[in-house]
């Protein structure tokens, strides 16, 4: 059902550990609106549900993201992927895979998981049009063997949506 | 004044009603200027048949002593009386403030007060922890319980009108927004952001960036800083 290779990665070292635990507590009494922690003791695979925010075209459609958190966490950015079905983005392969800067390049140690979820509602509450990426076809086909989608060289093209 | 008493706990005893001192109860309107003897009640304790005392500088009110015997009875077990005075304990303070802002008003310092709560604290548990267990008892617990809760809530609505500034100052703990605890040797970096010694030094090692504004920083361009304490 997963679609990604994440899994053989290194336990989670004991920064990341005690960051995640922050910031979980720190989720369970704020949580991001629109967002919903599955809650399981894997505390390396966060499953996150998220609805479409109301007067935008994915309102009230519900997504799950699974977010894996690398053994260096924070100063590696976390795998973030959609489950199957993944959400009609430009920005969004049908394999689940998301073309969000923050998620590669720019990620900072100072983001959590709960503002790359205020990030990614955000992407899709601006999207204009429900639609795959151009190249989706080819892109899913590369990642055929399970690769993460933080092994992409990423194209941030477009900044408006 | 209005007599506020706390029927969970035991009344005055006779023979200690007129004494030079007394420990606190924690839910009686008391002054600021009740003077706590610990010593005080550490003397009468264990006689058979002797109630602990709360003596708290009421003596000017009209409490008959004979009639909160009847009241005294009122723990219907040990656990329920540890709750209480676990309740009673929290809102301690809450009363006292109270209190001051009632009895004592023309007093210009909080400070005074703030020294007496802990002492009545200290003392009421070492008081209540000893309370004599041959004293009957009588369960009732659930008439007693919202009694006591809803006064407890009235008082807490109380204070956070009254005397919010009242409030001492507590020293900040900034939190490294890496590692999400408290600073361990703050840093800053030249552009500013503050952050753990060893966390800003892990993230530019890692991406040559501000984790908060992601200007270019090499090993050079943070420093520590050493914040001012209050005191």
């Amino acid at each position: 059902m997963t679609s990604s290779s994440a899994a053989s990665r290194k336990a989670l070292s004991k920064i990341a550990c005690s960051r995640l635990q922050k910031e979980l507590v720190e989720w369970e009494v704020n949580p991001p609106t629109g967002f919903k922690h599955k809650v399981t003791d894997n505390l390396q695979r966060w499953i996150i549900e998220v609805v479409g925010a109301p007067g935008t075209l994915y309102e009230s459609e519900k997504y799950q993201l699974q977010v894996d958190f690398p053994e260096h966490y924070p100063m590696e950015a976390p795998q973030v992927i959609f489950l199957h079905p993944a959400p009609l983005h430009p920005h969004i392969y049908s394999n689940g895979h998301i073309c969000l800067d923050i998620l590669y390049d720019s990620w900072s140690p100072a983001m959590t998981v709960s503002s790359v979820c205020i990030s990614i509602l955000s992407m899709l509450s601006s999207s204009t049009a429900k639609q795959r990426p151009a190249d989706n076809d080819r892109y899913v086909k590369n990642c055929r063997n399970g690769r993460s989608p933080k092994e992409t060289r990423w194209w941030f093209h477009d900044d408006k949506v | 004044m209005v007599l506020n008493v706390d029927l969970n706990v035991p009344p005055l005893e006779s023979s200690m009603a007129d004494g030079a001192s007394g420990s606190a109860h924690p839910c009686i309107s008391q002054g600021a200027t009740v003077s706590v003897n610990p010593q005080c009640n550490h003397s009468t304790r264990g006689q058979q048949g002797a109630v602990p005392t709360s003596n708290n500088g009421l003596r000017s009110s009209p409490i008959d002593v004979e009639a909160l015997e009847d009241d005294v009875e009122m723990f219907s077990s040990l656990r329920g009386f540890s709750e209480t005075r676990n309740r009673a304990r929290r809102n301690q303070p809450v009363m006292v403030v109270l209190d001051e802002d009632l009895e004592t008003r023309p007093r210009p310092s909080g400070v005074t007060i703030g020294e007496s709560v802990t002492t009545l604290s200290l003392n009421t548990h070492a008081k209540r922890e000893r309370i004599p267990t041959n004293m009957t008892i009588i369960n009732c617990d659930l008439d007693l319980d919202p009694e006591e809760e809803n006064d407890a809530k009235k008082r807490i609505v109380m204070k956070s009108n009254l005397e919010p500034e009242k409030v001492v100052a507590k020293e900040p703990t900034f939190t490294c927004p890496v590692c999400m605890n408290p600073l361990v040797e703050a840093s800053s970096t030249i552009c500013g952001h503050i952050f753990c010694d060893s966390c800003i030094k892990a993230s530019i090692k890692a991406q040559k960036k501000c984790p908060t504004c992601r200007r270019k920083l090499t090993m050079n361009n943070f420093h520590r800083v050493y914040l001012p304490t209050i005191d």
